[in-house]
């Protein structure tokens, strides 16, 4: 306080010495913007304030983790066939010379994009994968011939590994004439080429949560083409092998 | 004694920067802070432009406040400062009219008894600018000339001449409105 205390100054002092004003409504909305602006860690406490509890922010990621795990294991996978066309008239492979399978066999396009293999292993359906062929040709009674053959083949969920164009397939089905009656509802002959059969039987029991099969999800979902930049393959020891598709199926690594 | 503990539990709480404490601190000193920005400017939106400034100081540099005083005091000085700064940004200077010697007129103090808060401080805001800067630190806050002068950049003598003449100036208006207010 000044010593020399004017009684006009006293006077309006003691007037506004208790003067408050109202102040208006959203003040302090600005002035906790202005405070965010200039301290971010009080944007992030402010918000983290207006958010839900944190028992309930864990429940909600403990659902999420839930759903994404319960998709991965139920997610679709396409199937891919051994055979392009399931449905070949067995009346052609009467026409069709006795000769290897595989030169008969309409082979798919490597759908992996990786010459000279099928993914069967990878690309098949889980309950195929989990119980692999076996590299035998399944005998067929003497009875059955082209047409049933053909019907079935149209209306039978198709097998992966499924050869009804094959000469071997159906050996006496050009001879046994057409007596089509008493046919038994049996899956159409399967014969696979040395080749398939051997990776079939050799391809691995994957697991759908191993290592190899997350790191292709994430590429997955990264990378929607068909043919993948990176592949990873897991082999019965527990390596992972990483192939590179850098120049689709000109060159890798 | 129970507001001077409560803003020192608030102190610690804006010192730990807690949003809560702030907003506490704000919506316990806003009222009586805009009352002292508002004697600095002519508007209301200005005074709360100086409100709203000030407290973001008061809560971005508490560290300043080394507990000499109140804590109230320093928010009002902070409010002050923030207040004189808008004052020289918006381009004002205080005009400075030295007087050879000061002289004060009879005093007439008692008129102001018969005046309203708001009546008053309508008064105070039509002051010139250099007369209600040194008016409101000197005659209300309580600073020195010296501090004055330092604080708006000007001369002790300009300090009381400007001091002298918003006294002045405000007992010529009380004055009229008293002559109206008989007639």
């Amino acid at each position: 306080m000044n010593p020399d205390d004017n009684p006009f100054d006293r006077h309006i002092r003691d007037k506004m010495k208790n003067f408050t004003p109202d102040v208006s409504a959203g003040l302090w909305d600005k002035i906790e913007a202005g405070l965010a602006r200039q301290t971010p860690d009080r944007a992030a406490m402010s918000v983290r304030r207006r958010t839900v509890p944190v028992a309930w922010r864990w429940a909600a990621a403990a659902a999420l983790l839930v759903g994404v795990l319960s998709y991965w294991a139920s997610r679709p996978v396409p199937v891919i066939y051994l055979q392009g066309q399931a449905a070949a008239p067995v009346a052609e492979t009467d026409t069709q010379p006795a000769g290897p399978v595989s030169a008969s066999r309409p082979t798919r396009p490597a759908a992996s994009g990786m010459p000279g293999r099928t993914p069967i292993a990878r690309a098949t359906p889980r309950k195929t994968r989990s119980e692999p062929i076996p590299a035998v040709a399944v005998p067929i009674p003497e009875a059955v011939t082209s047409e049933p053959v053909v019907k079935q083949m149209s209306t039978a969920r198709p097998s992966p590994v499924a050869a009804p164009s094959s000469p071997r397939a159906t050996p006496e089905a050009g001879s046994s004439g057409s007596d089509t009656s008493g046919v038994p509802d049996v899956q159409p002959p399967v014969v696979l080429d040395d080749t398939a059969a051997e990776m079939l039987a050799s391809a691995p029991r994957s697991n759908p949560f191993g290592v190899s099969q997350l790191l292709n999800f994430v590429v997955g979902t990264v990378d929607r083409r068909e043919e993948k930049a990176v592949l990873f393959s897991s082999d019965s020891e527990g390596s992972i092998k990483i192939e590179f598709n850098l120049a689709r199926n000109r060159s890798r690594k | 004694m129970e507001q001077t503990v409560a803003l020192d539990h608030l102190y610690e709480g804006c010192k730990a920067n807690n949003p809560r404490a702030q907003e506490m601190l704000y919506r316990t000193l806003a009222s009586g802070m805009l009352g002292v920005c508002m004697r600095y400017v002519r508007t209301t939106a200005e005074a709360e432009d100086v409100l709203q400034a000030g407290f973001i100081k008061v809560f971005t540099q508490i560290e300043s406040f080394r507990g000499e005083g109140s804590f109230e005091g320093w928010i009002r000085r902070v409010m002050i400062n923030t207040a004189i700064e808008t004052y020289r940004k918006n381009g004002r200077s205080v005009q400075v009219v030295e007087l050879v010697e000061v002289t004060d007129a009879s005093q007439e103090a008692t008129v102001i008894d018969a005046l309203a808060c708001e009546d008053l401080l309508a008064m105070i805001r039509l002051l010139p600018d250099g007369y209600r800067a040194v008016f409101n630190l000197y005659a209300i806050e309580g600073y020195s000339h010296k501090e004055i002068a330092e604080l708006l950049d000007i001369s002790e003598g300009a300090s009381k001449s400007q001091l002298s003449r918003a006294r002045n100036w405000l007992k010529e208006r009380i004055k009229q409105i008293k002559a109206y207010e008989s007639r």
